[in-house]
């Protein structure tokens, strides 16, 4: 099944089914629908009502607490001992308040600097219990959404504090409209399995099935999966993690879209929908 | 105000302190006839406003109308929307990691599913860490929308404070890198079950117009560990609200976590880079925390959270 959800005229949210011909409101509320035992297939079934005008704005068809992302991937261009440091795997946590719709503005600020992006899978899965094992996890995966991980190609950079670094994530990849998804949200049933491709401004690739595992099982390590955790499967050609000497450093793709105002971030996936949010203008400082 | 959330046979209830005694917030709305908020994070999102009648409501209550704190079983006192946390905070926690002062304030975030009150127990996951350690700090409640926000302005924009602990498992978050050199890792380090302990309750901020010299102290099992103030703070609260609101747009019940003094068992884990150097404060240097210690976090002005931490499954 698809699903959307709508901003109404009054600035409320109406969750709806889309079907090939028409578009029908649901009763509840998705995230309700997904946090149900057994998901949109299980027991809960959907109260539609009569079908929908078309053309109404749409809005994130699910408001997570937290979204949780991979880190870049290791170089592969690395030796082995590199990749072995270089390599371990990372999550990192976006605010759910960075969370938009597919065609709501990315508010722009000039400590951004240029932006960039990836088209990924979001994952939602059913209330999970931790360590599920990579082979189980994706049973407990209720829908799918796109979603267009936005970050700042001159803040997601190292920073060192005397003989520790990290990643600065937090000013790099979690400010506002840093996650725009949508505009359809898919039960899991519909795609597992699949050939799913997204395509975004670096290039076009199929979904790997089993790396969204790997990953999902990886994240699942630390905490309960739910619909208030939005998880980002990660992209096959983002930046990734090198060594300058013996220093690390995030490497961008030769190419890099670096947008600014008035660009748009774009996304596509045939199964998917299309996320096409514009970077908006400046924000005037408040006071 | 001190206003806490408790729980009841049928569902979380808001209070207000009053001395020793918590009275249920409802019944003053219900005296000056407006409806009462269902949460304390309905009454943050509310705003000024929402903000105006609570006190009118608290006005017209008195201890006799409560019941004991004591007794009572606290819930955090609301659910923040979003963690931000700035850590490298204190000299004394930079030095005993062996870093220096960053140039920038540090950005991460906490995944607020962690959130637990007063009185719960951490769980302790061992197949996930044998680190787990404290971090005291000032729990810095965001109660007007702050994007933007210049450092003499930044005190408007909050609505509160409470305490938070930082829980974090040290094997996940500091990974050796080559030699004398370390990643960190929030993400791993920072969030899973149980890793934010928040509370006794929100202080408004009307009650604590100057925390810049609060101190701040954490006990293990009656043994002191940390023991530091805000005025050895690096980047003070207004330049922590306006560092972060350059980048993101900080809404009603984000929390900001100020960042932890040195004292956490990472500052003698000599395997993950410390140096333990001695302390003339009273701060005993010692190991991570064990099975069924009880965890005290205390800042002056806000009170006490206490938590056990207990090993489980």
């Amino acid at each position: 099944m698809r699903f959307t959800v709508y901003r109404k005229p009054d600035g409320g949210r109406q969750a709806a089914l889309v079907e090939p011909d028409e578009v029908r409101p649901l009763a509840g509320s998705l995230t309700d629908l997904l946090a149900a035992p057994g998901g949109s297939r299980g027991p809960v079934q959907p109260q539609l009502g009569a079908p929908l005008p078309a053309g109404l704005p749409t809005v994130p068809p699910v408001q997570p607490l937290v979204v949780v992302a991979p880190g870049p991937r290791p170089d592969p261009a690395l030796p082995e001992q590199a990749i072995r440091l270089a390599g371990h795997r990372e999550f990192y946590l976006k605010s759910g308040h960075t969370v938009i719709g597919a065609e709501d503005a990315i508010p722009y600020r000039d400590a951004l600097g240029a932006l960039s992006y990836r088209a990924q899978l979001g994952l939602i899965f059913r209330p999970t219990n931790r360590h599920t094992p990579a082979a189980a996890i994706l049973d407990r995966l209720a829908a799918v959404v796109l979603a267009a991980e936005v970050y700042s190609v001159d803040l997601l950079r190292v920073g060192w504090e005397g003989t520790m670094w990290h990643v600065r994530y937090g000013e790099g990849a979690s400010f506002d409209g840093a996650c725009p998804i949508g505009p359809l949200l898919v039960t899991a049933d519909e795609l597992l399995g699949a050939e799913v491709r997204l395509t975004d401004g670096a290039g076009d690739a199929a979904i790997e099935w089993p790396d969204v595992a790997e990953f999902a099982a990886y994240v699942n390590e630390w905490m309960e999966l739910g619909p208030s955790v939005l998880v980002l499967a990660g992209s096959r050609h983002g930046p990734v993690m090198t060594l300058e000497g013996a220093d690390p450093v995030i490497r961008f793709p030769s190419g890099e879209p670096a947008l600014g105002p008035s660009d748009v971030v774009r996304a596509s996936s045939s199964a998917l929908g299309e996320v096409a949010a514009p970077v908006g203008k400046p924000l005037i400082v408040a006071r | 105000m001190r206003l806490l959330t408790y729980e009841t046979a049928p569902g979380a209830r808001v209070g207000v302190l009053r001395g020793e005694r918590v009275v249920e917030l409802a019944l003053g709305y219900g005296r000056i006839g407006r409806p009462a908020p269902g949460s304390l994070d309905e009454l943050i999102a509310g705003g000024e406003e929402a903000w105006t009648t609570a006190r009118r409501a608290v006005e017209v209550l008195a201890p006799e109308d409560g019941v004991p704190l004591d007794g009572l079983r606290l819930a955090p006192p609301f659910i923040p929307r979003t963690i931000i946390c700035g850590g490298a905070n204190f000299a004394d926690h930079l030095d005993e990691t062996h870093r220096e002062k960053p140039d920038h304030v540090e950005f991460f975030l906490k995944s607020p599913t962690g959130v637990v009150g007063a009185g719960t127990d951490v769980r302790m996951d061992r197949a996930l860490s044998t680190k787990y350690d404290y971090e005291v700090e000032l729990g810095i409640v965001i109660g007007r929308p702050a994007r933007n926000v210049m450092r003499e302005a930044a005190l408007d924009y909050v609505c509160g404070y409470t305490i938070i602990n930082d829980v974090s498992i040290r094997d996940r978050q500091v990974i050796p890198w080559d030699p004398g050199r370390y990643q960190l890792r929030f993400g791993e380090g920072k969030s899973y079950r149980d890793s934010a302990p928040l509370g006794p309750w929100l202080v408004t901020a009307d009650e604590l117009p100057d925390v810049s010299t609060l101190g701040l102290r954490t006990r293990v099992s009656g043994q002191l560990r940390q023991n530091n103030s805000m005025r050895n703070i690096i980047w003070d609260v207004p330049a922590l609200i306006s560092y972060y609101s350059t980048y993101m747009t900080l809404e009603p019940g984000f929390l900001i976590a100020a960042g932890t003094p040195g004292g956490p068992a990472l500052g003698s884990d000599v395997e993950l880079g410390a140096d333990p150097y001695e302390r003339r404060d009273g701060v005993v240097r010692g190991a991570y925390v064990p099975d069924g210690a009880l965890v005290e976090c205390e800042i002056d002005g806000i009170g006490v959270l206490a938590n056990r931490y207990v090993v489980a499954d």
